[in-house]
């Protein structure tokens, strides 16, 4: 079956744990995630300047290695980044930014790849903030 | 058929005008999304409301906003309405009131629920 989520959760909130840990039990299933996509503070996650304690787990690390292994789409919205100061490095030329924080596991996209995602994808499951 | 829940007071932070962005782009692409406010997302529904005093864009200036997108279909948990005393005539969209079984059967026969 071929899964979409949606993460609203930043990295520090419950949800961001249920969403990796959800998606990492669809691929131990053998189902397909074809995209990832976060929205609200969920975008946050693709930010490369986090540093978790040593005894936690990055989620945003743990998504790239999960996105790499089977071939997974990490969408961030990009209304919702730029917002919240997270921009790769076409957008922070485009903006005269000092510097990008963009983890390179993650794409920025437009909005109406959410919507392809819930149209297509055969389960699409949300992840709110708790 | 896709319905939208929306369960986020309006201006506690962005997540309310951001889901409404949501719905504006699924209603770009015709997918005509049903909209049920649950929960403090009734507030959203409250008519002039003058969020600029704030420095925010309004929230019922961007719900009939939704018209032009043929995104028309609104309904409401009568509960949460009752719970906040709202009536029709203070709602920026004309709404109609689910009650729990209702949004059961309603849910039931979505193909897509997103809750924001």
């Amino acid at each position: 079956m071929n899964f979409s989520l949606l993460v609203q959760a930043a990295p520090t909130n419950q949800g961001a744990l249920n969403a990796i840990r959800f998606a990492e039990a669809v691929v131990a299933a053998e189902h397909k995630i074809e995209r990832v996509f976060f929205y609200h503070d969920g975008v946050l996650t693709a930010n490369n300047l986090q540093i978790p304690p040593q005894d936690e787990r990055s989620i945003s690390a743990d998504w790239a290695i999960l996105a790499a292994s089977n071939n997974i789409e990490l969408a961030v919205c990009i209304a919702a980044s730029l917002k919240r100061g997270m921009v790769n490095e076409v957008e922070a030329t485009r903006y005269g930014l000092a510097t990008h924080n963009l983890n390179p596991a993650f794409t920025i996209v437009g909005l109406g790849q959410l919507i392809d995602a819930m149209i297509n994808a055969d389960k699409f499951i949300t992840f709110t903030a708790c | 058929m896709t319905v939208f829940i929306l369960t986020k007071p309006p201006y506690a932070n962005a997540d309310a005008y951001e889901a409404l962005e949501a719905i504006l782009v699924s209603g770009a692409f015709e997918q005509t999304p049903m909209l049920l406010f649950r929960g403090e997302g009734v507030l959203q529904l409250l008519k002039d409301q003058q969020a600029t005093e704030i420095g925010l864009r309004s929230m019922s200036k961007g719900l009939l906003g939704l018209e032009h997108y043929e995104v028309t279909d609104f309904y409401a948990c009568e509960a949460s309405l009752a719970k906040y005393h709202l009536t029709q005539e203070q709602l920026a969209v004309p709404v109609s009131n689910l009650n729990a079984e209702e949004i059961r059967n309603l849910l039931a026969t979505q193909t897509v629920v997103a809750t924001f």
